[in-house]
């Protein structure tokens, strides 16, 4: 992927960028991010709500990113990163980050299982997760797509980028939250 | 039985169990990178309860968010007081707060109602 500082400053310039990161990810560095955001949120006089619901679904996505940390490998092709920008009618967050190219299919798999699903549907295969993740750390993989699709109320977009990598593609997510909650 | 005090954090919640009140109440947030480590004093002192006759106990829950890690050792603290009710030494009440506009909340506190056998009021405030 080839994001050079003249797109980022499109980006920030064009629309509304409330928070853009690459780098690394540990948990200081999401905590301040996420203070930095809710600051920025709250001054803005955005509702509540929608605040709490940005805050989750970020803090998911950027402990999801911490987690599956990169290997030395990764960290020379390219950096995992975020963004939040605001439209006029809903955030959008996006998140980027190696993943090795054995677990692809799965990630493909559980996103589009979420999308697949209507509200009642993920529900049930979220209490269900949950219940086999008291089991097995392994089979309870899963719950954060599922809960970030319950939170947002909307499709989780991805896609899978090449990198100079033999082993490694760049995954990307967008999820988006709705400024008017009913 | 001693009482249990944590301080809050930006990223762990606040944890008063007082034994001489009878009121168990965590507040606040709950997202820390490793959750095992923080619940862990938590556990442990629901197990000596479990152990120990002392009477009604009321869990009050006032978290305004956490994350999907915690979310499985809530269920975990969710069932050991389940176990310390059925077990006959003490008995459990759980009352959920939360803020009634959020809706994500309460039905997280209405999905764990419905996984545990304890008596549970979920109150929106």
């Amino acid at each position: 992927m080839d994001t050079s500082l003249k797109q980022i400053h499109s980006i920030m310039n064009d629309e509304n960028a409330v928070l853009i990161y690459s780098g690394e990810f540990n948990q200081d560095i999401v905590k301040s991010m996420l203070s930095y955001t809710e600051g920025k949120l709250e001054s803005s006089g955005i509702d509540d709500l929608v605040r709490k619901k940005i805050f989750n679904v970020m803090v998911e996505q950027l402990q999801n990113i911490t987690k599956h940390q990169y290997t030395a490998e990764e960290k020379q092709v390219v950096q995992p990163c975020f963004i939040l920008i605001e439209q006029e009618n809903f955030y959008n967050l996006v998140t980027g980050n190696p993943i090795h190219i054995d677990t692809i299919q799965m990630v493909k798999d559980r996103i589009d299982q979420v999308n697949g699903l209507n509200a009642e549907e993920l529900k049930a295969l979220y209490k269900q997760a949950r219940l086999n993740s008291r089991i097995s750390e392994v089979g309870g993989a899963g719950l954060g797509f599922i809960d970030v699709a319950r939170k947002t109320e909307n499709k989780l977009e991805y896609a899978f980028f090449d990198i100079e990598s033999a082993n490694y593609k760049y995954f990307t997510l967008k999820t988006q939250i709705n400024k008017i909650i009913e | 039985m001693e009482h249990l005090i944590i301080d809050k954090t930006d990223d762990t919640p606040s944890i008063d169990f007082n034994p001489t009140s009878r009121e168990l109440k965590i507040s606040g947030r709950s997202l820390p990178e490793d959750v095992t480590t923080f619940y862990a004093p938590v556990l442990e002192w629901l197990d000596e309860l479990e152990e120990t006759p002392v009477g009604e106990f009321k869990f009050i829950v006032n978290l305004e968010y956490f994350n999907t890690a915690s979310s499985k050792l809530i269920l975990d603290i969710l069932m050991r007081l389940e176990d310390i009710h059925t077990g006959g030494n003490n008995t459990i009440e759980i009352i959920w707060n939360y803020d009634k506009r959020d809706t994500d909340m309460e039905e997280a506190a209405e999905e764990y109602s419905e996984l545990v056998e304890v008596p549970f009021q979920i109150v929106g405030i």
